[in-house]
């Protein structure tokens, strides 16, 4: 293979990575927090992916401005499903499988609720791409700018979970709620901190994939599996391991493509790529490729 | 022609019907988060229009589709019943979207966006005219069929093993019982039910794409189910009506009134249906018709 | 020896929940299992109940090495369990709860369709001796009742007759009368010490006293060892007994 393809997929695979650790990271926070898969994450990167739109294109900013609103708006909208539908059911002791439920509902709203505003067309930002050529490979500014964004986005969190007070009591009540509570902590606070965080950046992945792709209702629905994925590889409520394993499916997918069009089968497979990935450790490490044998186990039903 | 939409309404509400009874005793009797439902509805819909165009007799294609539906039910189930509830939802979700993909893209079998025209309707020579009131007798012998083995398997030793399972699954270990086999089995049956559900819709509409089997028609059986009552089979069918009377109902008032602010109605009936979902769950986890106390002994 | 238990290690992350533990216990008779909070009680229930998979050591039952065995197959030779917190199926019956222990009934698939007046005969004869076992246990009368709708106490009071309607060789009580009044415990003692002509118990208690009238050998553990064994008499005045509960 000539350099300059190698080149170009180790940059694509990198790419794919920064986008996918930031949705997954968002999931997997609060996975570990609430001890639930949340499906509605899906329609939160899209809706992160539009309201970044609003900014960009209807009010003719910046892609930095509609960023940040997708961060803050889509923060705000985790906390608005948290406080009308998933708090009720902590309220009413429902288990993790009415959560479960109930945020396919979310999806479900949020999504067609989309489309019926932005209609089901696709749609671009308003972006001036620069290109440039590393290594006979081409890589645009957004790129640069989405891989950039992403580590210290990454950087940022890894500094607040073990430098500061909020990071400590997250931690705290995502290993034993009760404990936290007794201690003092306001939990139901922490988590609306959580799910701002969590849902924040899974909007900025729905941003970057926007930037990096295109704009369409379902945008977050495709990355819903490579995002489960990549929670799962990397071991359920395990920071450190999402970003591992978000790069590492990054590279699986972009080597994979490779393999798919040699064996002559359509590059419409691509996503199938993470549910092979996904098999895969279920099979082998259902604890995740970090997981000791005790989370292994903890992978298994306790 | 008011009579047609009113058949119709009620082949789809039966279809559905005998959708939910599956996806109830997957999850509403055994707990387990089948979100991929429609893939099994999928296969036996493929399967029946792949055999019969080329010539193979409807009983058999159906009886292919529900085996193809059980080794994929076993595939699914392998990997995944074995580990925490959650990890069948992911799984099932992505299986259902895999296998869209393969439909998708694999032109040279499955007609590929386009899917495949001209799926025979079974005795259509026969019934001229009033077919559609014939096939309605088809689906709803199909329905009580499914409904009284769905109720039979409940009900009985196994079906109360499966209960337990959905209550306290290592508990159930505790007494001597595989709880995976229990799963595996009740996985499958659950998927060669949707299947049968598959080859109906299959005949019935005699065209079938890839875009009929989206998540949303897994997630509006789930609504079903929960609106109807979990665990119960007469609630679910309860469930089918209604939901069937409002999607289909919505699509022909379409025609005659205007939608408030130019809303879409497709739209509006995705976003209900997650709206009765979301509300059912928190305010009426039970459904309207909650489940029955089991009548023990047999 | 119905029960040989050597040298089991178990441990969480970093803490040793069970230090090499040995014990064995002799067929027909009642085992008492004491110790501090903490002291790895419930989890040698585990593992050898197969919940757990322990580090080191082996578990024999019967004679055949059971250890990494999966708990369904545990249970089928014979060697059943209760929790220490109570837990049965909620959305049953009591009568089915009941039902569903009894490890003679036919509960595949296939029964269902071919041999139904077969289990109807079975499900009769299961429901009378369910009966049976419920109206010595004072809940009769609920039956029909949602198991989830028991007091604790009750719950506790089905769990055991639960484990009776199975009859297991062998069988693990986790804390039985933890909560029960104890006049009703005495009574489940001594259905116990009825019971013993058909099988063996292993009893874990926290409270020494409620053992000493009806056990043949106590087992202490501590920190994850059993650091003293003997019949009540001796264990009444046995120094690291008394050590442990007074400074652990
Ligand atoms: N699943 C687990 N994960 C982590 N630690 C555990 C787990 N189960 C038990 N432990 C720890 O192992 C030690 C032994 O616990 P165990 O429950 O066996 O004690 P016990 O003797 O039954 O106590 P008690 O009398 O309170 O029931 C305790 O320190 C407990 O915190
Ligand atoms: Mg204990």
């Amino acid at each position: 293979m000539p350099l300059g393809n190698l080149a170009q997929i180790v940059i694509n695979s990198v790419i794919m990575g920064s986008i996918y650790v930031l949705i997954a990271i968002g999931l997997t926070m609060v996975y570990r927090v609430l001890r639930f898969a949340n499906f509605s994450h899906a329609e939160l990167v899209t809706f992160g992916a539009y309201s970044a739109y609003m900014v960009n294109v209807s009010l003719g900013l910046d892609i930095a401005f509609g960023l940040i609103a997708a961060f803050i708006l889509t923060g705000l909208l985790g906390i608005a499903t948290d406080v009308l539908v998933f708090r009720r059911l902590r309220q009413k002791g429902s288990g993790t499988v009415s959560m479960m439920i109930a945020s396919i509902g979310i999806g479900l709203v949020l999504r067609q609720s989309i489309q019926e505003i932005w209609g089901p067309d696709i749609r671009w930002y308003d972006l001036s791409v620069e290109s440039y050529s590393v290594l006979g490979a081409s890589v645009t500014d957004i790129e640069i700018a989405i891989v950039a964004v992403s580590i210290a986005l990454i950087v940022l969190l890894h500094m607040m979970f073990t430098h500061t007070k909020l990071g400590k009591a997250m931690r705290g009540v995502s290993d034993n709620p009760q404990l936290a509570m007794a201690s003092g902590i306001d939990t139901e606070k922490i988590l609306l901190k959580v799910w701002f965080l969590g849902a924040g950046l899974a909007g900025a992945g729905g941003v970057f994939m926007g930037a990096d792709t295109r704009l369409i209702p379902i945008l977050g629905w495709e990355m819903l599996l490579p995002a489960f994925a990549v929670v799962i590889m990397g071991g359920i409520g395990s920071f450190y391991g999402a970003i591992i394993a978000a790069y590492l499916l990054g590279f699986a997918e972009n080597f994979g493509v490779l393999l798919l069009s040699d064996l002559g089968l359509s590059t419409g497979y691509r996503s199938a790529i993470a549910f092979i990935v996904l098999i895969l450790v279920l099979i082998l490490r259902p604890g995740g490729i970090m997981g000791r044998r005790e989370n292994n186990a903890a992978g298994l039903r306790s | 022609m008011l009579l047609d939409y009113a058949l119709d309404a009620l082949i789809y509400t039966g279809i559905y019907a005998i959708l939910t009874i599956s996806l109830n005793l997957e999850a509403g009797c055994t707990g387990l988060m089948n979100f991929g439902k429609v893939a099994f509805f999928a296969t036996g819909a493929y399967t029946t229009a792949l055999l019969t165009t080329s010539g193979v007799p409807v009983i058999f294609s159906a009886i292919a589709g529900v085996l193809l539906s059980a080794v994929f039910g076993l595939l699914v189930a392998l990997p995944t019943l074995r580990l925490r509830a959650d990890y069948l939802a992911i799984v099932t979700i992505a299986f259902g979207e895999i296998l869209r993909m393969f439909l998708h893209n694999e032109d040279w079998l499955t007609g590929g966006p386009i899917g495949i025209r001209g799926i025979p309707q079974p005795l259509y020579q026969y019934f001229d005219g009033s077919y559609l009131l014939f096939y309605l007798f088809i689906v709803f012998i199909t329905l009580v069929a499914c409904y009284f083995i769905a109720e039979l398997v409940i009900n009985s030793p196994f079906g109360r093993v499966l209960r337990a399972i959905r209550d306290d699954e290592d508990a159930v270990a505790a007494l001597g019982k595989n709880t995976f086999l229990f799963k595996t089995q009740a996985f499958v049956i659950g998927a060669c039910i949707a299947s049968i559900a598959g080859t109906l819709f299959a005949h019935y509409l005699s065209f079938i794409s890839p875009d009929m089997f989206l998540p949303t028609l897994t997630f509006s059986i789930w609504t079903i189910m929960v609106i109807g009552g979990r665990g119960n089979n007469l609630g679910v069918i309860t469930g089918s009506v209604l939901i069937t009377v409002f999607e289909r109902g919505s699509r022909f008032i379409k025609d005659y009134i205007e939608m408030p602010f130019g809303l879409e109605p497709y739209n509006v009936r995705i976003i209900v249906i997650g709206l009765l979902l979301i509300l059912f769950i928190i305010y009426r986890p039970d459904g309207m018709l909650r489940e029955r106390k089991s009548r023990s002994p047999l | 020896m119905i029960l040989e238990i050597d040298g089991i290690k178990k441990s969480f992350g970093g803490l040793v929940a069970l230090d090499g533990a040995l014990l064995e216990v002799r067929n027909n008779t009642i085992v008492g299992l004491i110790g501090p909070n903490g002291s790895g009680k419930t989890t040698l229930l585990n593992v050898i109940s197969g919940f757990l998979v322990p580090e080191g050591g082996s578990i024999r039952f019967n004679g055949m090495d059971i250890t990494g065995f999966r708990p369904f197959e545990i249970a089928r030779l014979g060697l059943c369990r209760t929790f220490q917190l109570t837990r049965l199926f909620r959305r049953l019956t009591v009568l089915e709860n009941m039902l569903l222990a009894s490890r003679t009934q036919d509960d595949s698939l296939g029964s269902v369709f071919i041999s139904r007046k077969k289990l109807a005969l079975h499900e009769k004869a299961d429901a009378k001796r369910a009966a049976d076992i419920l109206d010595f246990l004072e809940i009769g009368h609920l039956g029909n009742e949602y198991a989830g709708s028991l007091s604790g106490g009750q719950q506790k009071l089905l769990n055991l007759g639960m484990m009776l309607m199975s009859e297991p060789g062998m069988v693990l009580l986790d804390e039985p009368v933890a909560g029960v009044n104890p006049s009703l415990a005495n009574r489940i003692f001594e259905k116990i010490l009825k019971e013993k002509e058909h099988r063996t118990f292993l009893v874990v208690e926290h409270n020494v006293d409620v053992l000493m009238n009806f056990c043949d050998y106590i087992f202490v553990m501590n920190r994850g060892r059993i650091v003293a064994s003997g019949t009540p008499d001796e264990i009444q005045c046995d120094e690291t007994v008394i050590e442990v509960y007074l400074g652990g």
